[in-house]
């Protein structure tokens, strides 16, 4: 199983990927904002990180080019759907910085496994 | 009067390293020894010092890359006319052919701004890109005068606020000191806004702006000497309204398509005399170029009826291709102007102190009732990255971008800017490492 980190700045978004992850048997970490996750992934790496796009502080894009600059072999999902206009743009951009993969919010919970294991089995 | 050497600690020794700056500072040299108005500002140095050490031991990885951007910025911004040349590794000497001093300065500022943004990332009013403008001594010797960075100025600028207010309070009881505008001294510079959608740039606005003599920058009515004086007030108006149809003109003889876009205060428009003055000048001023202006309702109080914005518009509408309208980014009631004949209402969050979360929500709100009534929508001063985007999700119509001294010289007038473009400053930076 993965060491996952999720990176969102909702709450409830945080919670809820956390226990389909959970109950898939990975273990994993959260952080609010692009900042506390590269701080997160500086103090310890993770296998995969699962991050949503539109936050305060440092915004998911962002942080995906800066994860990648330090972390080349770090696997990335981006995800993003909470704003009213254009995130489908912005999962473009995070696929072309960087990101393995990204979905589109809402999703079920398989989608997001079968995204997780497939990412994370390219990764090995 | 040969450029040399002066006082420590605010000069810099003009030298050449290379043949290239070599016959560059001898023509400067020459020039300077024609033309006495050349050494009074129009020659300026841009330094590099602070950014390499703020990059510290990436610097040597990073320097061509860095030099790429900066040469970028510069040509980006200066006239065919003027000219520039690195400068002993860390400095760029920018002679500038036909600007007066204060201008020379608010573009180098403006450059400045900009190689911080882009080289450190920052995106808060903190420059590390250092300026010193040519000057003259008595004795006619020129030298470099460094003028003071933002961040100086930001705690200098504290005390002074503190000293007035307590000068305030003591003369509180005194009669009122007149106070004069000197409209002279008021320059302008023209903020681009990004249309999202059509991902192109095709609206500049129209910004008064005035150097103080301790080298800071206040903008917008900040400039006039009593910002609440209202005579004083629609002359700033008219003084910039009439500049920005002299740049408006320009565009239109180089063939440039652009829209221009000018603030007019709320007490401008009031009174019924100075609304009828201000809209029959603008009448004869944009009497054929009308199509190419926007006029920006600015400091609009809250609760202002409905029928008042709609003598408003119905008094600038025939001169302008549209009317708009700044307000707070909490106003809420838009139903009010659904009738009234805006374009777009915005919002500046430049000031705005809130935490970046709360200031999103309030974004989706805005733009969200807005477009409930068929508004468009533009957001000033945007100062992150995650804010920016933020904006562009919320539905922002409009987004505004880096300063320019001048339209004119923007060789395109609008051109096209995509999404990507808000990363390249941080893809310019991983491309160094």
């Amino acid at each position: 199983m993965a060491r996952i980190l999720i990176v969102d700045d909702e709450e409830l978004a945080r919670f809820t990927i956390r226990e389909i992850l959970e109950t898939a048997g990975h273990e994993v970490i959260e952080a609010r904002n692009g900042n506390e996750g590269l701080a997160c992934q500086k103090a310890s790496p993770f296998d995969l990180v699962v991050t949503d796009i539109i936050m305060p502080e440092k915004e998911g894009v962002e942080m995906i080019i800066e994860m990648k600059r330090d972390f080349q072999n770090l696997k990335i999902i981006g995800i993003s759907g909470g704003g009213r206009t254009h995130n489908l743009d912005f999962l473009d951009l995070a696929k072309k910085f960087g990101a393995e993969r990204v979905l589109a919010k809402p999703f079920t919970e398989d989608e997001l496994l079968e995204c997780v294991d497939e990412t994370l089995s390219v990764a090995n | 009067m040969p450029v040399s050497e002066t006082k420590p600690g605010h000069a810099k020794k003009v030298a050449s390293d290379s043949k290239g700056q070599q016959e560059f500072i001898e023509n400067l040299n020459e020039s300077l020894q024609l033309n006495a108005t050349v050494s009074t500002g129009r020659v300026h140095l841009i330094g590099l010092e602070k950014v390499k050490s703020r990059l510290g031991d990436k610097w040597d990885r990073m320097k061509d890359k860095a030099h790429q951007i900066v040469r970028t910025i510069i040509e980006d911004r200066i006239s065919p006319h003027d000219m520039y040349t690195l400068y002993k590794d860390l400095s760029y000497l920018v002679v500038f052919a036909d600007l007066h001093k204060d201008e020379a300065q608010l573009k180098c500022s403006l450059i400045a701004q900009e190689i911080s943004n882009r080289l450190i990332g920052t995106q808060k009013a903190v420059n590390f890109t250092d300026i010193s403008t040519l000057a003259a001594k008595e004795d006619g010797e020129v030298y470099f005068q460094v003028m003071p960075s933002i961040d100086d100025l930001a705690g200098k600028l504290e005390e002074i606020s503190k000293k007035d207010n307590r000068e305030a309070a003591q003369n509180a009881i005194d009669v009122p000191i007149s106070v004069v505008t000197d409209f002279e001294t008021i320059r302008h510079i023209f903020r681009p806004l990004w249309q999202v959608r059509a991902k192109i740039v095709s609206t500049f606005i129209c910004v008064p702006i005035q150097m103080r003599e301790d080298g800071s920058y206040v903008c917008g009515y900040d400039v006039l000497a009593d910002p609440t004086n209202s005579a004083d007030i629609a002359r700033l108006d008219i003084y910039n309204l009439k500049a920005t149809v002299r740049e408006l003109i320009a565009l239109h003889e180089q063939d440039k398509p652009a829209l221009l876009s000018t603030p007019v205060h709320f007490e401008t428009l009031a009174g019924l005399q100075r609304r009828i003055d201000f809209a029959n000048l603008s009448g004869r001023l944009l009497d054929g170029i009308e199509d190419h202006m926007v006029f920006e309702l600015v400091e609009m109080p809250e609760g202002v009826p409905q029928a008042r914005i709609a003598d408003f518009v119905g008094a600038l509408r025939p001169h302008a291709r549209a009317v708009t309208a700044k307000f707070s980014i909490d106003h809420t009631d838009f139903e009010s102007y659904k009738t009234a004949g805006l374009h777009a209402v915005g919002v500046d969050i430049y000031a705005d102190t809130r935490k970046e979360a709360e200031i999103m929500r309030l974004m989706d709100r805005f733009v969200e009732l807005a477009n409930k009534n068929d508004l468009k929508t533009y957001i000033h001063g945007v100062n992150s990255l995650s804010l920016r985007t933020a904006a562009i999700t919320s539905g922002f119509d409009y987004i505004d971008g880096y300063a320019l001294t001048s339209v004119v010289e923007k060789a395109e007038g609008a051109y096209p800017l995509d999404l990507e473009a808000s990363y390249r400053p941080l893809l310019d930076k991983t491309d160094f490492s």
